[in-house]
């Protein structure tokens, strides 16, 4: 590995370093704009409406992790053990969820349950 | 004996033929139920409802109607930012993770980045939309850098739109391409070297063709994740931009008045579309995989 192109690895590097930071800082200084400094996250830690949200938001991610696993570990040692034919569909069904964008399912969903 | 080593056999069920079905399904039922219940039925919701005009008959008019200018250059705009950012996002993912596996950069900046592609790739909606607006916006931190060297930035543009989705693009390209970079054997380097090959050479004749199916295959699962995103360029842009995720949204919250069929003709499409690039992408994938038993 030559001197030259280890220093555009580098480069490489630091201009994806740049890409992802960046926009953080950008969010950060903004975040700073509100006097005195910090003085916007006092204000969003003592609304109980964020309070709120942050607990709704952790309860509904910690349900679904539960529900995932509760569904799918049985499901796939019953189909490894017992059911190896219906492997191929399974797959396929658990594609599914890839080639329907979140939008489309929400459309589908919203049609299909909300009366 | 023979009776006890076939019941552990893999061919077990076969030597009871009798049970070869039995109560096993029921195992599967909870999965199907519910794959059913939240995936198949909403989706032959969408379709049945595409294919039937106003007073419920059989027609293929909605299909038609996606033809029309304003839906079609929704179509056009999704299919250009999708294939720009994955393009882009898959070439500059690829040198990043290069750089970092094989470009002689300190080992921990390997570990560092792949923690922070983790984050990245996931780094999407409206967070990721307020941090650009933040960044590149009206009063963004880079914004004043930017116009001194001459450049104005729309942030509702198409432009500002590619940025933004970049920056959970060649993350996603990073971890998925790492393994493949990682399966490129030193031996196969060495073995052109030695046969008097050059740098170029390695690439054109080992590497490139090796790779090729995984970054075929990565750009296309690119393509489809810039193609469902709907929630950065609803955020950023105020919903105003024309793209096919965000016409549905106008669907769903009956912003326009429109014929339903066409909303559900708008959504199939997309479906299609997405369907044939996860198709393209695990065909790709299990071509790629050859290399790395």
């Amino acid at each position: 590995m030559n001197r030259l192109s280890r220093l555009a690895w580098w480069l490489v590097f630091i201009i994806g370093f740049l890409y992802f930071f960046l926009p953080l800082l950008g969010t950060f200084a903004f975040s700073m704009r509100s006097q005195p400094l910090f003085s916007a996250y006092a204000v969003v830690t003592d609304d109980p409406q964020f309070a709120e949200t942050l607990i709704y938001s952790f309860i509904v991610g910690v349900l679904t992790i539960i529900v995932s696993i509760a569904l799918i570990v049985p499901t796939a040692y019953w189909v490894r053990l017992r059911l190896p034919r219906l492997r191929p569909y399974i797959e396929f069904i658990t594609l599914l969820p890839f080639v329907i964008p979140p939008i489309i399912l929400v459309f589908g969903l919203l049609r299909t349950y909300s009366g | 004996m023979t009776a006890a080593s076939s019941l552990t056999a893999p061919g077990a069920p076969a030597a009871r033929p009798g049970r070869r079905f039995g109560f096993a399904w029921i195992g599967v039922v909870p999965f199907v139920l519910f794959a059913a219940g939240f995936l198949v039925l909403p989706t032959a919701y969408l379709l049945t409802g595409s294919l039937q005009d106003t007073h419920g008959q059989v027609t293929l008019q909605n299909y038609a109607r996606l033809s029309e200018p304003n839906l079609a250059s929704a179509y056009a705009a999704s299919i250009e930012i999708s294939l720009v950012t994955a393009v882009g996002g898959g070439i500059f993912g690829f040198l990043l993770a290069y750089a970092v596996i094989a470009g002689g950069l300190p080992r921990f900046l390997r570990n560092a980045l792949m923690t922070f592609c983790g984050v990245a790739s996931n780094f999407a909606g409206v967070p990721l939309a307020l941090a650009f607006t933040f960044t590149l916006g009206a009063s963004g931190l880079l914004t004043p850098l930017i116009k001194s060297l001459g450049i104005t930035l729309n942030i509702y543009s198409k432009t500002a739109l590619e940025l933004a989705y970049m920056y959970f693009q060649f993350p996603l390209m990073v971890l998925i391409i790492a393994p493949a970079i990682d399966g490129l054997r030193r031996d196969w380097r060495e073995a052109a070297e030695n046969m008097g090959a050059t740098s170029f050479q390695y690439w054109r004749y080992v590497a490139f063709p090796i790779l090729l199916p995984s970054l075929l295959g990565t750009t296309i699962l690119l393509f489809g994740n810039a193609f469902g995103a709907q929630a950065t360029a609803y955020e950023l842009s105020g919903g105003t931009i024309n793209i096919v995720t965000i016409a549905i949204t106008r669907q769903i919250r009956g912003d326009v008045v429109n014929d339903p069929g066409v909303g559900y003709a708008l959504a199939m499409g997309m479906v299609v579309i997405m369907a044939v690039s996860i198709g393209a992408y695990s065909l790709l994938q299990r071509r790629a995989e050859r290399w790395r038993r």
